[in-house]
């Protein structure tokens, strides 16, 4: 009865060895009875060719190699997925990749068994495996044409590895060196890639950025517009003029507009101070003079185009004084 | 010397550089997605600020780290870093006979301090540039204004003060003392200037360049003294030159709260320097030319919050503005002055670096509010950044960004510092409703009234101690009015009262017919007020900012701030409308466009049925005007808009600037195509807007009820229904 369940499970493992509860220690004779099993050096997981770096990426193959004098039966993998398969000879030499160990950060532990029952384990700490394709986050994307930066995050479950950023056929690449950051396994990794708009093309382009992860993941590409405006707004105060005097209500209107057409913000300040917010298309305020004290004072006003360029400012000189009660 | 934190999550999740552990277990799937790098969603303390740089690991793993650096001793190189200053606190001040001229920054603020425990406001001025310091000079005003420079201004009527004289500089005024006729006025980068008072006119003598940032000086008999962030400098105020430097940069502490040198006062033969986390450090310069470090002077037990950014003192008795700690009073009669007993701490142990970047792992992380977290706000008048001492009160000038109250507390000038007084802006109301005739105010000063040109009280109006806690309110069809509490406490008129199972925002609620409907973080309330009962509604949304409804015929439209489209609940169920077109679901991930202003949503209908909704996200701000299936777009001025109201033609809008203290009426024609008619700006906090009987009506937390007239496609001011006496 056990010698029929051996060679169940030496069909069912194709003459691998032992699988599952075993209990035969040992090979029948030629009159089929059992006898003792000569002793044998345990088998072994010779080697885990797997480097610190990069990590595991879904296709990365690394090797395992395994041997057993009593011949090879089969190879436990537990790591985020735990599977197991037939390996034979003396020596074997397996092939696993990222799919297969699946998504995590941690322990690798691989299992070799011998036809006679034998078993030896190697871990593996601090395997990474990333499956999770990065991904980007724009900031603005339409943007002035000095002092600033086009700004967009490469994130990554793990490691960013390499972004590329095109715009009218000029590739930008950033490649980042190899090594892991601090929070690796406990958060996203995400990495601030900054490119100055002085190195940017005026006008509107259709730009597009791809990231890759340390593992071979890919973001896709991501196309966007993108415009980088030189052309600062314009703005004048049409009322009052320099000179008048206001004791109580008065009105001031200014006149913005930006060379592409696009909306102004303006903002209008009294002595430095912010009294309002108005855009091109309301560009009038009713403001108290007994918000200021009496005497001179400037009127300042400033627009701000959708691209964050700001106008030279408009001034006028008022006067404000008590009205006597 | 700052110590830098990384940001690894957004929403106050944050990872600490460059530590080990070991992975003992499987962390399967990916980790945890926190979203792009944001800012601490928490104010910096008192004095300080956070400041955002970029870094880069050896690994070339470039990210966004927050450090919390002091306000003034990072440098002041731009206007932006003064607008940083821009916050609701009082910063400064300076009495003259009976009134106390205090400064935010943006605003001058004079107060009737006859009696102190009835501080009333004479005047609130703006136009004067940055005004950070005060001081007075033969019954003048003196205020350092930031990129005004020096300003003299006559208080002789201290209801209008008035500009006398304007000192433009070679930098950034910060500060400015008064010694007889010469002020000193630190000038930050660009040194201390020195400024001749005897005249008609303040006359520059000097401007002398600091090696490092002149945080505040004031003139001794022989000598300057100045506070200049890492040093104490000694300089000869003819010439500028340097006799002698203590430097104390190297006492600051680890960690996130540095020890700069602020402020500076001298008492006998010695200075006083504030030196934030250590507090107030005594320097003997009985010779100038040797000044000797003694000691310095904090609480007896360490607190975490103590942060010295001003000192001032008389004969007897030194005053340390220690932040969110409080006021530390010293007293320095004895021979040798204060704080000599204490022994001065050791330089600051340097630690190793550890590397950035490694290809072995494994690594620790350390949760950032393990590392440094900003302690937690503190109680009122627990704040103060600078102190004024006169001979019998000491003023406490603070309540920072992180209680978001301006306030002076008035305290005997003694050990015990027995508080005699207090002035705070004033939060007189928190909203408004109007309806056939009647005006119900929300708020402490709130109340029922009349709807006329200068609205009187009415009859059958909330009880003092509900109103004082209302924070939104309606009526319903019957004309009943409705408020709520910030703890989910419905009270009807007719004195009913009811407990929602969680606690309501202003403006949130609304009322359709006899029911009133109050959104939820997932879902809906609401409450028949006619059989008092409730029914909670799941609806499956999240809404992780308070989120706003109105009612529109027989539906219900509901959206949290962060939503792109707005969602209609009907007898069919619920749909989205289309979007505002202020920004996208993509625009509301992006964590930049939150640190320049965290998403807003207005909602409201018109007599006409139009669904109105005002959106704003980083300092960008829309309408959207749904008529049937049309919707029509107007982008509006970039603020924070608190409450709107619309009548069959129009709609008004109102916007507040805490940190100003202004606000904008806005007024919005809303057919064929919206457009904005008028815009009226003014000194105050609107809270709420409601338009009935051809007025609108404006609750201003400043002033109490502003009241216009709806003429066409603007708005003629009536008058101000004073409801705390405010000027």
């Amino acid at each position: 009865m056990r010698l029929t369940s051996a060679l169940v499970a030496l069909a069912l493992l194709g003459g691998a060895g032992c699988y599952g509860d075993c209990t035969l220690q040992g090979d029948p004779d030629s009159d089929g009875d059992w006898q003792p099993p000569p002793p044998s050096p345990p088998p072994r997981v010779d080697s885990i060719t797997l480097p610190s770096f990069p990590p595991v990426g879904p296709f990365t193959q690394f090797a395992v190699e395994a041997s057993a004098e009593a011949g090879l039966a089969r190879m436990d993998v537990e790591f985020a997925n735990t599977f197991q398969f037939p390996i034979s000879g003396q020596k074997s030499t397996s092939f696993l990749t990222g799919w297969q160990l699946g998504e995590g950060l941690g322990e690798l532990s691989i299992t070799v068994h011998d036809r006679r029952g034998g078993r030896a384990t190697r871990t593996r700490s601090n395997v990474l495996v990333d499956l999770t394709p990065p991904k980007i986050e724009f900031g603005a994307t339409e943007l002035p044409a000095t002092n600033a930066f086009l700004e967009f995050w490469v994130a990554d479950a793990y490691v960013v590895g390499r972004v590329e950023l095109l715009v009218n056929s000029t590739k930008f690449v950033q490649e980042l060196g190899p090594g892991y950051p601090s929070t690796v396994g406990d958060v996203w990794d995400y990495v601030l890639v900054q490119i100055p708009v002085s190195e940017l093309p005026e006008g509107s382009w259709n730009a597009s950025a791809q990231a890759w992860d340390a593992a071979g993941n890919t973001s896709g590409i991501h196309a966007f517009p993108l415009v980088i405006d030189p052309n600062p707004p314009l703005v004048s105060i049409t009322a009052p003029t320099s000179g008048e005097s206001f004791s109580g209500a008065f009105e001031v209107t200014v006149s913005a507009s930006d060379p592409e057409g696009g909306p102004t913000w303006i903002e209008l300040f009294v002595g430095q101070t912010p009294v309002a917010d108005l855009t091109d298309e309301s560009p009038t305020v009713v403001l108290d003079a007994a918000d200021f004290p009496p005497g001179p004072a400037q009127l300042t006003a400033v627009a701000r185009d959708r691209a964050g360029n700001t106008s030279a400012p408009a001034l006028v000189e008022l006067n404000f004084f008590t009205q006597v009660q | 010397m700052n110590r830098t934190i990384v940001i690894a999550a957004a929403a106050g999740v944050f990872a600490a550089v460059g530590c080990s552990v070991s992975m003992d277990s499987l962390g399967a799937g990916a980790p945890i997605d926190p979203g792009v790098p944001s800012a601490p969603s928490q104010p910096a303390p008192t004095g300080t600020k956070w400041k955002g740089v970029v870094v880069t690991d050896q690994c070339g793993h470039t990210t966004l780290a927050w450090t919390v650096v002091d306000e003034i001793c990072d440098g002041i190189t731009s206007v932006d870093d003064l607008n940083v200053l821009r916050a609701p606190m009082f910063r400064d001040g300076a009495v003259i006979d009976d009134t106390l001229f205090t400064v935010d920054a943006t605003n001058l603020w004079a107060l009737d301090v006859t009696n102190p425990a009835a501080v009333a406001r004479r005047t609130l001025i703006g136009g004067l540039g940055h005004p950070i310091g005060a001081a007075t000079h033969g019954g003048k005003l003196v205020l350092a204004a930031g990129e005004r420079g020096m300003l003299v201004l006559d208080v002789e009527n201290p209801d209008h003060p008035a500009l006398l004289h304007e000192l433009p500089l070679p930098g950034y005024a910060l500060s400015v003392r008064v010694t007889d006729d010469r002020a000193a006025v630190a000038l930050g980068e660009a040194g201390v200037a020195v400024v001749d008072l005897a005249g008609l006119g303040p006359e520059l003598l000097a401007v002398h360049p600091t090696p490092s940032i002149a945080a505040a000086g004031v003139l001794g008999e022989s000598h300057l003294f100045v506070a200049a962030c890492d040093r104490l400098l000694i300089l000869d105020p003819e010439t500028g030159e340097v006799v002698a430097t203590t430097p104390l940069a190297n006492l600051s502490p680890p960690g996130p709260n540095r020890a700069p040198i602020k402020d500076v006062t001298l008492v006998g033969d010695h200075a006083y320097v504030a030196a934030g986390t250590w507090g107030a450090i005594a320097v003997d310069v009985s010779d100038p030319l040797s000044p000797q470090a003694r000691g310095h002077c904090m609480p007896k037990v360490p607190d975490e919050a103590f942060y010295a950014s001003g000192v001032r003192a008389n004969d007897d008795m030194l005053f340390v503005a220690g932040g969110e700690w409080g006021v530390l009073p010293v007293p320095v009669s004895q021979s040798g002055g204060g704080c000599v007993g204490w022994t001065l701490p050791s330089p600051a142990p340097v630690e190793p670096k550890k590397p950035d970047c490694s290809q072995d792992p494994p690594w620790e992380v350390v949760d950032w509010e393990s590392t440094y977290s900003p302690p937690p706000p503190p109680p009122i008048g627990k704040d103060p950044i600078q102190v004024l001492v006169q001979p019998d009160r000491v003023f406490a000038f603070g309540d920072a960004a992180r209680i978001g109250l301006r306030a002076i507390d008035i305290r005997e000038p003694k050990l015990e510092l027995d508080l005699i007084g207090r002035y705070q802006e004033p939060r007189l109301v928190t909203g408004v409703a109007a309806q056939n005739g009647r005006v119900l105010v929300l708020g402490e000063r709130g109340g029922l009234f009349l709807a006329q040109d200068m609205p009187v009280a009415a009859p059958d109006g909330p009880s003092e101690s509900v109103q004082a806690t209302a924070i939104a309110g309606a009526f319903l069809e019957d004309g009943r009015w409705v408020v709520a509490s910030a703890d989910g406490k419905l009270t009807l008129e007719g004195d009913h009262v009811l407990n929602l199972p969680f606690g309501v925002f202003p403006a949130g609620l609304t009322t359709q017919g006899s029911t009133v409907v109050v959104p939820s973080r997932d879902g809906l309330v609401r409450v028949d007020t006619s059989s008092l009962a409730s029914s909670a509604e799941f609806k499956g949304w999240q809404a992780n900012l308070p989120a706003r409804a109105v009612a529109l015929s027989g539906d219900v439209v509901v959206a949290a701030p962060e939503w792109p489209r707005s969602i209609r609940l009907s007898a069919a169920g619920m749909s989205e409308l289309d979007g505002h077109g202020v920004f996208g679901a993509d625009d509301v991930m992006d964590a930049n466009r939150w640190r320049l202003g965290v998403p807003e949503r207005l909602l409201f209908s018109s007599p006409t049925g139009a669904l109105i909704e005002v959106a704003s996200l980083g300092g960008a701000a829309g309408m959207a005007v749904h008529v049937g299936a049309v919707s029509h777009k107007l982008a509006l001025p970039g603020a924070r808009y608190v409450a709107a109201a619309a009548d069959g033609t129009h709609a008004v809008l109102v916007t507040a600037n805490r940190a100003t203290y202004r606000s904008q009426l806005v007024t919005v024609r809303l057919s064929p195509t919206p457009a904005i008619t008028e815009s009226i700006g003014f000194m105050g906090v609107a809270t709420g807007v409601a338009i009935d009987a051809g007025r609108v009506f404006v609750a201003d937390a400043d002033r109490g009820l502003r009241v216009y007239a709806r003429q066409g496609g603007g708005n003629t001011a009536l008058g101000v229904l004073g409801l705390g006496g405010q000027p």
